[in-house]
């Protein structure tokens, strides 16, 4: 491959792509849910698509991916790897992992040693423990299911935070670098396991970061509802009614539901206020195309859009 | 009547109601199919677009219908959807569209008292009255709509005369019928004979679709090959070789296989071969390995009733995806801006196709040039062994042309 199509050899890009909430897995039959109807066009095969391609196309492009998520069957984690392993064996240059899975409690008990072992070319892996929970003096398995839950979300509030931050260190002992942009692709409103939709945490945290943040709407769920938002279709009142309905549904009060989530949505909700909300997402894209970028459904438009929007937006800042 | 125009895309369309449980299968089976199936790496998102619409009494939210496109709407008509007016209202909205072909498929009896544009259309029929309903059933439904929906495009394709533009993609006009799709079985009749009459027989039983092979349909010699050239520049010809242990020690065998894969300008600046898979019937007794068959599927023909089935339903899909591939090519082309030719083969080339492209257009080996080709499994080594062959020449997936990568 050409040096010219490797524009963004060496960048740390975190990636958050999961199914929308409007379109599900149930009994093992995927088909979309009555109550909910897929942004039209769309089922979850779209969404498969676009994850492969689109982490097919920043691999290519020479981006490293930071991920976080935890290790389900037919969970995304376990596409990238498919993904990566696949663009590791037709290339013709040595690959060294590549990719940086971040394992939040407790999804980090679900590696095993065998699995780490098979992923050592491909990944480095960063397992996050929140110290508290150490400090309680029971065992996490004697955790009452609403205290479990409450932990896994501080769990994965502070994977997220280390994520977009770097610092952390990986099971090498080296240092992970702080993210350099940030792209989202659907991504469930309900039913998630955090104090708040994990894309819209990892948005909000690039928001706070300055990095140049990518939205892909098209496919509905949160990156679509953040879409909507920037694009003033949707109010902040949707916004913060949806996550109190999901946390008063999961019977989590708002105070427990960790201050920093909190700061972020305030965040979320300023740039979203502000005159030209599109400008604070750094991809150096004109309202138009940011527009384009939020509503497409065509996998090779986003494609194009994060590769060329990314190597243009990090050449300008100059990297990390 | 006129003649329809040919659209330069093709789109497809799975329409059910909500309440349709197995609404989201047949989709997904349709999708995986024509489309590329997401978990197979090598497929995922190289074929023809699919999109899915599901109806209710808010009837039916439709995307862009790009008119220089055609879209084939596929309807599951059970129960609910007879039943929903608003979603009965959105689809007869459709009617009446140049570049729109209603596809219905009768998932319940009702479905053909249907009236308007629904109404004079030909159901597709996946139903057998033996049998029962349940998971399985809609496994072997999904088997049939994926065939009758490939046989129904394929006819889209192929079109009456060989002209020397890309073929397109047109409603086929009911007054001038397109010829059947034309599968040549090529085999050895040392030990191929009795296998390839099945196969023949296998071919003719799906109904829309003609085989030949050279013993008693076509005098060996230039007959065949304007018969089989003929059909490959309608978009109507296909090759099954039957793999036998005699096969490759046979010359008219190799030659009818060289003959298949040699490429054809369909396009100007693109190529297409006529799409070949391989039946392996090998015997266990040794074989070498045919170069003609670089890049070319085998396969197994699976046990019990499948008799090669698999094989040739994959087979008419390839025409219909090298047609598709040829107007994604064509359009890149057409855009392409540089001193640099373009030119493009609509499957995964080696080194001696790409050869015959080259020779075709004229171009000496050293020309500069931008090189399209289907597929994006390719290693890099493989390119860089292309590369080394043809210096100066650019090789690029038509997938990356789509992504820019």
């Amino acid at each position: 491959m050409s040096a010219a199509a490797r524009r963004l050899d060496g960048k740390w890009i975190g990636i958050s792509v999961s199914e929308p909430s409007e379109v599900g897995v149930h009994g093992g039959k995927r088909h979309a849910k009555e109550s909910a109807r897929p942004a039209a066009g769309v089922g979850i095969e779209h969404v498969r698509e676009a994850i492969v391609r689109l982490t097919r196309t920043l691999l290519r492009a020479g981006a490293n991916l930071a991920y976080g998520g935890d290790l389900r069957p037919d969970g995304f984690t376990r596409v990238l790897f498919a993904v990566a392993r696949d663009e590791a064996q037709r290339s013709d240059v040595k690959w060294t992992q590549r990719l940086a899975g971040y394992l939040a409690w407790p999804a980090d008990e679900t590696l095993t040693r065998d699995e780490r072992a098979r992923l050592i070319h491909l990944s480095r892996m960063v397992t996050i423990r929140p110290a508290g929970l150490d400090k309680l003096g029971v065992l996490p398995a004697a955790l009452a299911p609403h205290e479990r839950q409450h932990w896994a979300g501080i769990s994965l509030a502070t994977m997220r935070a280390a994520m977009q931050r770097g610092g952390r260190k990986d099971d090498d002992g080296d240092v992970m670098p702080p993210l350099d942009a940030r792209v989202v692709v659907g991504g469930k409103l309900t039913g998630y396991s955090g104090f708040m939709p994990g894309i819209l945490e990892e948005a909000a945290l690039a928001l706070e970061a300055e990095v140049p943040l990518f939205v892909f709407g098209g496919f509905g769920g949160a990156a679509g509802l953040l879409g909507r938002l920037l694009a003033g279709e949707a109010g902040a009142e949707e916004f913060v009614h949806r996550r109190r309905d999901e946390l008063k549904q999961r019977a989590i009060p708002e105070s427990d539901a960790f201050p920093p989530p909190a700061d972020l949505l305030g965040r979320l909700l300023k740039v979203a206020q502000k005159k030209r909300p599109w400008r604070a997402l750094r991809t150096g894209l004109g309202e138009a195309e940011v527009q384009r970028m939020c509503t497409t459904r065509d996998v090779s438009a986003i494609c194009r859009i994060a590769r060329d929007g990314l190597a243009a937006a990090l050449d300008r800042d100059g990297g990390p | 009547m006129p003649r329809a125009t040919r659209s330069r895309s093709l789109r497809l369309h799975v329409v059910w109601h909500a309440r349709l449980d197995a609404g989201a299968e047949y989709a997904r089976s349709i999708y995986d199919w024509f489309r590329g199936d997401p978990g197979d790496l090598a497929r995922c998102g190289t074929g023809i677009p699919v999109e899915y619409h599901v109806g209710d009494a808010d009837g039916v939210e439709w995307t862009d219908f790009a008119p220089d496109c055609l879209h084939v709407v596929v309807l599951l008509v059970d129960d609910g959807f007879v039943l929903e007016r608003a979603l009965r209202a959105a689809v007869r909205s459709l009617g009446g569209r140049g570049n729109v072909v209603l596809v219905p498929v009768a998932l319940h009896p009702a479905a053909f008292d249907l009236d308007g544009p629904m109404a004079s259309r030909n159901f597709l029929r996946i139903d057998l009255a033996s049998e029962v309903p349940g998971p399985a059933s809609v496994e072997r439904r999904c088997g049939r709509l994926r065939r009758l929906l490939t046989h129904l495009v394929a006819r889209m394709v192929a079109r009456t005369d060989a002209g020397t533009h890309a073929a397109g993609f047109a409603p086929f006009d009911p007054h001038e019928p397109p010829r059947k799709l034309s599968i040549f079985v090529s085999h050895a009749k040392f030990d191929g004979r009795d296998e390839a009459a099945r196969l023949r027989m296998a071919i003719l039983a799906h109904g829309q679709l003609d085989a030949f092979f050279d013993e008693s349909d076509i005098a060996v010699g230039s007959d065949w090959e304007r018969a089989l050239n003929d059909a490959a520049k309608r978009g109507s010809g296909a090759m099954l070789v039957l793999l036998t242990s005699a096969y490759a020690s046979r010359r008219w065998c190799v030659r009818e296989l060289r003959m298949a894969r040699r490429p054809q300008r369909v396009a100007p600046g693109v190529y297409s071969v006529v799409p070949v898979r391989a039946l392996d019937a090998l015997s266990g007794a040794e074989s070498p390995l045919l170069a003609e068959l670089a890049g070319v599927p085998i396969q197994r023909p699976g046990g019990g009733a499948d008799g090669g089935d698999a094989v040739i339903d994959a087979l008419v899909r390839d025409v219909v995806l090298q047609a598709y591939w040829a107007e994604l090519a064509d359009r890149f082309r057409r855009a392409h801006e540089g001193p640099a030719p373009f030119v493009a083969l609509t499957c995964v080339p080696d080194a001696r196709l790409i050869a015959e492209v080259f020779a075709a257009e004229g171009l000496m080996p050293s020309r500069r040039c931008r090189f399209a080709f289907a597929g994006t499994a390719v290693a890099e080594e493989t390119v860089g062994d292309w590369q080394r062959l043809f210096p100066r020449a650019e090789f690029v997936a038509l997938e990356s042309l789509e992504t820019g990568s």
